[in-house]
């Protein structure tokens, strides 16, 4: 008890998870967000990079990752480190083999690509298929001197209800919608209530309980909000501390409070919310602080 | 006149002539001779008054090992009824023991009771005059007889006019005073003078009862830490309840004491974990009067579960136990409690910041009782100075105990108690009420104990008893667990001694139990490796019966003409573990059995210096075993060597080196796992001699683990591995009841695993971190604090009162106890130690 008192009255001077100040991978979103075996599955990601920070990026993907994520074949990538001495071919047939072996693309500059294995799930019987399995996107986020390991995680099942991606109407101020595309200006160290709606419905599906028995649920989403500047826990919010990371059932939005910086600057703000069946979507906003 | 006369008689006998019929061995000096405490003395023969004669009775009076007259025996009679007053008086007397260099032993002193006439003054009544004025005299606060005392009978003026001397039962007596007002004067050793003004009136005999304010009420208690018993264990350490109520950080308590011995590395926050000798805490057993209980503290860590007062000692054996104790690989704390009632009963009320408590004691009849219990509200205090924090936590608790005990024939000894307890701990994390966390204990026992010779040579001893543990676990709707245990437990043994040479003892500690768990969880991933598993509530439950019939024999060999000298001791223990049942429709039913042989010896082969040395092979179920769990044993060789060594009256030195080795551990429930544990333990006290008292304790230790023991390299440090420990007591006992103490105490800090970043599992919302160390390969910064005490006791003619005030952390390092990383376990920090802590209390203490 006396711990437990003791951890809960000490003030810790950390960095909040909430908060933007190094190189970050926020939200990953494959397309569809639920493949089928022998589907082409792109990605989009959202990150956050400190200005003037130059950054790379290597995605793979596997059906049977271990704890630290997919692994590329040591032979091919010592190849890669000499592709400059090799012909086109030999190039293409590289990154071919690279991709065979889970790559899925580098960044700056490389699509990001993948096809479900098609036989992903031949070690499951019908039924179990409907469930599927999940893959596994590792991605290594280098730049300056932050290197961040990502895992997240895309089911590929023969279900007959897959999932669809969750998409968020744009962030309200106060209860006013703000165009991402022009972005907002707003007073130094005022107190905002934020907010974010999904866009459509929540989602149901059949899921086959251990008992055999098929049941109808409702996604539960949970969101997460970050920023660049500021404070969570003003105003609109129930405590303080980083957003609500938990899911609820039938909750469709999400509110934040947000005491904005006290410094005049460019500042962003981030909303993600995630579906728990893998599928993700986000809203992202420029504020200038006046 | 007489204890001078006594004393003189003592200290002229040499020590090492003292002995009674001396064997053909020779022995060792007495480090001191019998010293009397107590002297009554012996009323004049009223025969002998009478006729005016003087007489001296020559005495040969054997005192025994406790200090109590054992023999009177009458070498050169004096007639006139002295013979038998002075033996009457002489049997009452009671005397600190006279010691060799083994401890305390039996001796006879020779020597003369004389009887001198009171002189014949004018202003002593005649004792043929009536009484006209009498009482008795009792000490303040205790209201225990004072025997002995002078009354003076003064007039207004202070000219004496009378005095007189109480008997042996402290009632005094005046014949004879005249009618008018006096001013009386109790005067004896050892206490304060008492005044009473008091009138005699015509025709009545007036009664008054005289108080009499001890010169020191401190000084009647032991302060003696490490005492050995005449048991067969290498190392025991004895704490009795007047040794250690006031040790600083205690609050009191003398089963936390034991974190100031040798051998116990230091808990973490004061939250009491037994970490006895590198073993995991939850390998060391706690008893109760030999009953195994689930917790020795509270929910907190700040209280054991009984009462102080209800604690007659606390057996501390770090290591290398006998056979009378199993089920664990650790150390052993058997609490014993009470066995001496007060002939007046007496009740108690002591309070501080975290709890209250009652205990009451006395006897009627031929029976004694004790009663006591306790209740926190350190929960309603934590819940109004952190009202509106997300994160609280409150421990709540109280537990009660009963006693009660035949102190009749001296042949059959009986009782029966029965003791419990009923914690909770609420940790609330959030606001939402699904975001509490509740934890609850409950222990119940109720035991009966009954010992009978059955002839000169063989005694019984039985002791049964009934338990139930309970343990909830809830946290909002995600989250129900509850456990119970409903225990039928029996103890019993049959010794067997011939001779003082040797002691045969067969015993039986058998402990069988119903074990019977539900568990609620609201939401459990149906593919657990899979972040994006569909998750389904689980309820389920199981019953299952544990027995654990495990027989002993013990057989202990004093082969040298002193008895103490050379003391060997062997024995097995048979460990059996049975399990029966089903676990999901699968018989879970089951049963191991192994061998515990363990052997000890004490030989002291010069004065006051004793070398020791034990070994043993110890076994335990692992956890979990009772609700279907790996059914195989834990397993552990203990060993142990030393030496003692006592260094004049005071001071007592004590030097062990200990190995343990464990295999297999079930820690990954596989029971593959082993561990090492080796290390010195030494510790020096002082005994209380002017006022001065306390002692050292440092262990030099290492204890490791192996979780791939294929790999000879793969030794890690344990949780708990504390490197140095050092630990001072001191106490200082002031003039006017006012005491002083300060513990001060340095540790190596504890091991952990170095972390410097983590992988981000986006679908989980968390960090996964990786080491860029070996497991537990970096140390935490060494602890050091000073812990102080000070308290006074106030005395009163019907009661006592103490105030005290406990200053946890008085000056304390800014010592780290854990590490804490932040989100990403890129940048970490230290969760300090408890901070500057003043407890402030009092203990009222009521003789009725």
């Amino acid at each position: 008890m006396s711990f437990l008192l003791f951890l809960g009255c000490t003030e810790f001077d950390f960095a909040e998870e909430w908060q933007l100040d190094r190189l970050r991978l926020l939200a990953i979103r494959a397309e569809p967000a639920e493949p089928r075996p022998g589907d082409f599955v792109s990605f989009t990601s959202l990150s956050y990079v400190p200005e003037g920070v130059e950054w790379s990026a290597l995605w793979l993907a596997c059906v049977d990752g271990d704890t630290e994520g997919c692994t590329l074949d040591a032979a091919l990538l010592d190849q890669l480190e000499h592709a400059d001495e090799m012909t086109e071919a030999e190039v293409a047939a590289l990154f071919a083999a690279l991709q065979a072996g889970g790559l899925v693309g580098v960044e700056p500059g490389m699509p990001l690509a993948w096809v479900a294995p098609a036989d992903a799930l031949d070690d499951l019987d019908q039924a179990a298929r409907l469930e599927g399995k999940s893959a596994t996107v590792t991605v290594n986020l280098v730049g300056g001197e932050d290197n961040e390991l990502t895992l997240k995680a895309i089911p590929i099942s023969e279900a007959t209800t897959p999932n669809h991606n969750p998409d968020l109407l744009p962030i309200t101020f106060d209860g006013v919608a703000i165009d991402a595309t022009a972005g907002v200006t707003v007073d130094a160290g005022n107190a905002i209530d934020l907010s974010v709606a999904l866009d459509g419905t929540l989602e149901t599906y059949t899921y086959v309980t251990t008992d055999g028995l098929s049941e109808t649920r409702t996604e539960e989403l949970s969101f997460r909000w970050y920023t660049s500047g500021g404070t969570f826990g003003g105003s609109g919010d129930t405590g303080a501390g980083p957003p609500s990371f938990g899911g609820e059932e039938g909750v469709t939005s999400s509110d934040q409070g947000w005491i904005t910086p006290a410094e005049p600057g460019a500042y962003r703000l981030d909303a993600v919310v995630l579906d728990g069946r893998g599928g993700m979507g986000w809203q992202s906003l420029s504020v200038t602080v006046r | 006149m007489i204890t001078a006369l006594l004393m003189s008689a003592l200290a002229a006998e040499p020590a090492g002539s003292a002995a009674a019929a001396p064997a053909p061995v020779e022995l060792p000096p007495l480090l001191h001779g019998p010293e009397v405490i107590e002297f009554p003395e012996a009323p004049y023969p009223p025969e002998a008054l009478a006729a005016r004669v003087e007489g001296t009775v020559g005495l040969l009076v054997e005192v025994d090992a406790t200090g109590a007259v054992s023999r009177v025996e009458v070498l050169r009679p004096a007639g006139h009824g002295f013979d038998e007053a002075a033996v009457a008086a002489v049997r009452l007397f009671k005397f600190r023991p006279a010691a060799d260099a083994n401890g305390p032993v039996l001796v006879e002193v020779e020597f003369d009771y004389p009887f001198t006439l009171p002189p014949l003054e004018p202003e002593v009544v005649p004792v043929a005059l009536p009484v006209t004025l009498d009482g008795n005299i009792s000490e303040m606060g205790t209201k225990v007889v004072v025997p002995g005392a002078v009354v003076i009978a003064r007039d207004e003026s202070g000219k004496e006019l009378a005095q007189t001397t109480a008997d042996d039962t402290g009632h005094y007596a005046f014949p004879g005073l005249p009618v008018g007002k006096y001013r009386l004067q109790v005067k004896r050793p050892g206490y304060q003078d008492g005044f009473e003004r008091v009138e005699v009136v015509a025709g009545q005999v007036t009664t008054a009862r005289l108080w009499l304010r001890n010169s020191s009420y401190r000084d009647n208690e032991v302060v003696a830490v490490y005492e050995r018993e005449r048991e067969p264990e290498v190392t025991r350490r004895t704490l009795s309840m007047a040794e250690v109520r006031r040790v600083p950080g205690s609050f009191g308590d003398p089963v936390r004491v034991i974190q100031s011995l040798p051998g116990a590395a230091r808990a973490p926050f004061s939250t009491g974990l037994l970490v006895l000798r590198g073993a995991n805490p939850e390998d060391s057993n706690v008893y109760v009067d030999g009953v195994e209980v689930p917790l020795v503290y509270h929910l907190g860590g700040f209280r054991s579960i009984l009462n102080p007062e209800f604690i007659d000692a606390v057996d501390y054996l770090p290591g290398t136990y006998g056979v009378k104790y199993g089920r664990s690989i650790g150390g052993v704390i058997d609490v014993r409690t009470q066995e001496e009632y007060p002939e007046r009963p007496h009740v108690s009320l002591r309070t501080d910041l975290l709890d209250t408590g009652l205990y009451g004691e006395g006897r009627v009849g031929k029976w004694g009782f004790a009663v006591g219990g306790r209740h926190s509200y350190i929960d309603l205090i934590l819940a109004a100075a952190l009202a509106g924090e997300d994160f609280y936590a409150a421990p709540r608790w109280l537990d009660y105990q009963a006693k009660v005990q035949y102190l009749g024939d001296g042949i059959d000894r009986f009782s029966l108690m029965i003791f419990g307890f009923d914690d909770e701990l609420i940790v609330r994390t959030g606001t939402a009420a699904d975001q509490q966390l509740g934890l609850g204990y409950r222990t119940h026992r109720l035991v009966a104990r009954w010992s009978r010779p059955l002839s000169d040579t063989v005694t019984l001893r039985l002791q049964p008893s009934l338990g139930l543990d309970a343990i909830n676990l809830g946290f909002g709707s995600a989250l129900q667990l509850e456990l119970s245990d409903e225990l039928v437990d029996l103890r019993g043994d049959v010794a067997w001694r011939p001779s003082d040479a040797f002691t045969l003892t067969g015993g039986l500690d058998s402990e069988a139990s119903r074990n019977d768990f539900k568990v609620f969880i609201g939401s459990v991933a149906v593919d657990g490796g899979n972040p994006l598993s569909e998750s389904e509530p689980i309820s389920t439950g199981a019953g299952l019966w544990m027995v654990h019939p495990d027989p002993y024999v013990e057989a202990q060999v004093r082969p040298l003409a002193q008895r103490d000298k050379l003391v060997l001791v062997g024995g097995v223990r048979f460990p059996i573990m049975g399990r029966f049942g089903e676990l999901d429709e699968d018989d879970a039913s089951g049963a191991v059995a192994s061998v515990d042989p363990r052997f000890a010896f004490r030989y002291s082969p010069v004065a006051g210096g004793t070398v020791k040395a034990g070994s043993g092979l110890y076994h335990q179920p692992p956890e979990g075993a009772a609700l279907g769990g790996n059914l195989a044993y834990e397993q552990a060789w203990s060993s142990e060597l030393g030496w003692e060594q006592k260094i004049g009256p005071a001071v007592q030195v004590d030097l062990t080196g200990y190995y343990r080795w464990m295999e297999p551990l079930d820690s990954g429930g596989e029971g593959t796992d082993v561990g090492r544990a080796y290390g010195m333990e030494f510790m020096a006290r002082h005994a209380l001699v002017d006022r001065f008292f306390g002692w050292v304790s440092y262990t030099l230790s290492h204890s490791e683990r192996n979780f791939s023991p294929e790999d000879e390299e793969a030794w890690v440090d344990f949780d708990y591995d504390q490197t140095h420990i050092l630990t001072t007591v001191a106490g200082y006992r002031l003039p006017f009841d006012f005491e002083f103490s300060a513990k001060a105490q340095y540790t190596t800090g504890n091991p952990y695993t170095p972390y410097s970043g983590g992988i981000y599992l986006m679908d989980d919302g968390g960090y996964f971190p990786y080491a860029t160390g070996e497991h537990n390969s970096e140390r935490q910064p060494p602890y050091w604090a000073v812990d102080a005490r000070v308290d006074k006791l106030f005395t009163w003619k019907h009661w006592q009162l103490e105030l005290f005030v406990d200053l946890l952390s008085v000056v304390h390092g800014e010592n780290p106890e854990f590490i804490i990383y932040n989100y990403d376990y890129t940048e970490y920090d230290w969760i300090p130690g408890l901070p500057f802590i003043p407890s402030f209390g009092f203990q009222a203490e009521l003789h009725l």
